[in-house]
């Protein structure tokens, strides 16, 4: 590729740089020696003295003690030039010239070891020091590989970097991520992106200071030294950030930064902030479609056959009911989605979910279930397999039934409106346990990791099924109030399976996300 | 005899509309998503269509109806979009896709009504 070979040519340069610099310096004092070279003389310690101007102009800011180092020592050499220039005092401006270069030499030298030591030339434990620096990153402080901790300001040479797949491996994380070299937007992640907003093209090469709501920010993060934190292993620091879409937002940032030759690299982790931010913004935005969605539903069946009864008294009297019936089920559901989103609100604002415990027979609550499902779903077989039709659990009576219908409804929309789904009550000694199984669409095992999370829904553009995203966080929270537990099994293609408990004496296993109205004063 | 395509995922707003449009001298047929929606449209060429937009599967209302229109054989039958989504740019896209008409539910049924009989008059 283009870019990497750009980058191996700049390494090579910044190499042989490296080596013939002091070995350049080496004999250029020896100009100084001989008399009537005045005129080379001086010009040359214009020359020097001009570099070493220009050296402290351009590169001081990114890399503030070598440069520093360099440019006095070119200052000294460059004054020596000057004093030989004279005629007077040659041997003292070969002294303090041979003096610098003896300085510039000893620099050099103590920056090359360390590379040579940290240039791993074997790739595995290349990829594996620097796995380790990326899965540490997102949740503890940065901690620099082993071969490193005794020097931070030198990080593995970018040939080791190079032989890793790094940027696929941290496009991996969720935390977004971005690397600066210099000043230079370097690469981002994916989370980084998705933050931001930028396609990657309008931040390459960009000055980092245009993410920050204030530019001198990144200034003041330039002029950290990794040795200052080397302990820490990188800083956390709250700054102000901007993206394409949204004005000024805090966020914490893990600040890491490593010298190499003159360039300086720079990692910046967005811990907390934008990221969460984001997605509640998305959410908001689509709150009202979604919501209107989801209400229209049932609200179209409600006002249409009440309009149709209105508009023609001639109807057959067992029509009228048929119409009566869908009214009743569909304001039902229209209430379920009310109880859903002020049960989710309520938990969400720190509240108990106040229940109101009552014995409810297992075998009416399915079949006031089902009996309303099996309209709606005319493809679908609901198969009950109850032994205890007859026994009782003391349950929030409304909830519960919300709660399964939500659940034989979700089976039956993600198993495309056909097939089989399959209740199943068993008893366990302190508890029933429920199981829900469907041969539907099924889910990935990080869907199904995800899917009791509040509005988290599975490819929600695609499957084209409605829906809030609230059903299983609702169901989470109401079966957590009764002291139960629910959880879900799922294979893409093969169906889905959700299971959960409801104990005999609910009141008795409080849990945190819910109470009981006996014991729940609050 | 006119014939009407009632296509939503929902029996209950099928069965809606199907109790709204029904009359002796029509034949209502009813799909409950894009992809048998294209397929009975070849089939039966009925003289109209209430299309629903989100329904699950590979092809959606809107699909549905852009591979209606451009079909010769049925491109000839009067689409109208029965869907909950209002939103102008939706509207847009409804007619972009070849709708002759839109309606957002909820909808009235007498209003639904005289507009058909329009159509068909």
């Amino acid at each position: 590729m283009g870019e990497t070979g750009q980058r191996a040519a700049a390494e090579t340069t910044d190499r042989v740089m490296l080596y013939a610099e002091p070995i350049f310096w080496a004999v250029v004092p020896l100009l100084m020696v001989p008399r009537g070279q005045q005129e080379v003389q001086t010009i040359a310690g214009f020359t020097v003295m001009m570099y070493a101007v220009v050296t402290a102009t351009l590169d001081a800011p990114s890399d503030e003690h070598g440069s520093y180092g360099t440019v006095i020592v070119l200052a000294a050499l460059g004054a020596g030039y000057l004093i030989a220039g004279t005629g007077v005092l040659v041997p003292v401006g070969a002294l303090a010239g041979f003096t610098a270069v003896a300085i510039l030499v000893g620099e050099r030298i103590r920056r090359l070891v360390p590379i040579r030591h940290t240039a791993a030339r074997d790739p595995r434990a290349a990829f594996d020091s620097a796995h380790d620096i990326t899965d540490s990153l997102p949740t503890t402080p940065f901690e620099p590989p082993r071969s490193q901790q005794d020097d931070v300001s030198d990080p593995p040479s970018d040939e080791a970097i190079d032989t890793i797949p790094w940027q696929r491996v941290l496009d991996t994380v969720p935390a977004p991520l971005a690397v600066f070299l210099n000043r230079e937007w370097l690469w981002g992640n994916q989370a980084f992106d998705r933050m931001t907003g930028y396609p990657e093209s309008e931040l390459a090469g960009k000055d980092a200071s245009m993410l920050f709501d204030n530019p001198r920010d990144f200034d003041r993060l330039m002029t950290l030294d990794p040795k200052d934190f080397a302990n820490q292993g990188c800083l956390l620091v709250r700054a102000k950030l901007r993206t394409k879409r949204r004005s000024a937002e805090e966020a914490l940032l893990a600040v890491g930064t490593a010298k190499e030759h003159a360039a300086r690299i720079t990692f910046i982790f967005v811990l907390f902030g934008l990221v969460e931010q984001e997605r509640v913004d998305q959410l908001v935005r689509d709150l009202p479609t979604t919501i209107s969605h989801e209400l229209r539903t049932p609200l179209t069946s409600v006002l249409g056959y009440s309009e149709l009864l209105l508009a023609r008294p001639d109807m057959p009297q067992s029509e009228r009911n048929e119409c009566l019936e869908i009214i009743h089920n569909q304001a039902r559901e229209l209430s379920e989605i009310v109880s859903a989103v002020l049960d989710v609100a309520r938990v969400d604002a720190g509240e108990k979910l106040v229940l109101k415990i009552e014995p409810v027979v297992i075998g009416t609550l399915i079949d006031s279930v089902t009996g309303s499902l099996a309209p709606r779903f005319p493809n679908v077989r609901f198969v009950v397999d109850n032994p205890h039709k007859d026994d009782v659990i003391h349950a929030d009576r409304r909830r519960i039934r919300d709660l399964f219908h939500n659940l034989l409804d979700n089976a039956a929309k993600y198993s495309h409106r056909t097939g089989e789904i399959r209740l199943k009550c068993t008893r366990q000694p302190d508890a029933f346990l429920f199981s829900i199984e469907d041969d539907g669409i099924g889910l990935h095992p990080d869907q199904a990791q995800r899917v009791f999370e509040k509005f988290y829904r599975v490819d929600a553009s695609n499957t084209g099924i409605p829906g809030m995203g609230i059903g299983l966080t609702v169901s989470r929270y109401i079966i957590e109030a009764h002291g139960g537990s629910i959880g879900i099994d799922s294979e893409t293609g093969k169906g889905t399976s959700v299971w959960l408990t409801i104990p005999d004496k609910p009141s008795h296993h409080p849990s945190a996300g819910g109470g009981v109205e006996k014991n729940s004063g609050s | 005899m006119k014939k009407i395509l009632v296509v939503d995922d929902l029996a209950e707003v099928r069965e809606l509309v199907e109790k709204t449009l029904a009359r002796d001298d029509r034949v209502v047929l009813k799909a409950d998503n894009g992809e048998s929606a294209v397929e009975i449209a070849r089939r039966e060429k009925p003289d109209l269509i209430m299309m629903d937009v989100m329904m699950p599967g590979p092809v959606d209302g809107l699909q549905a109806t852009r591979m209606i229109k451009q079909d010769p054989d049925t491109k000839n039958c009067t689409v109208i979009m029965l869907t909950a989504k209002d939103a102008e740019a939706d509207r847009v896209a409804g007619f972009e896709a070849g709708a002759d008409d839109y309606f957002t539910k909820p909808f009235s049924p007498l209003e639904l009504m005289r507009k058909v009989d329009a159509v068909f008059d």
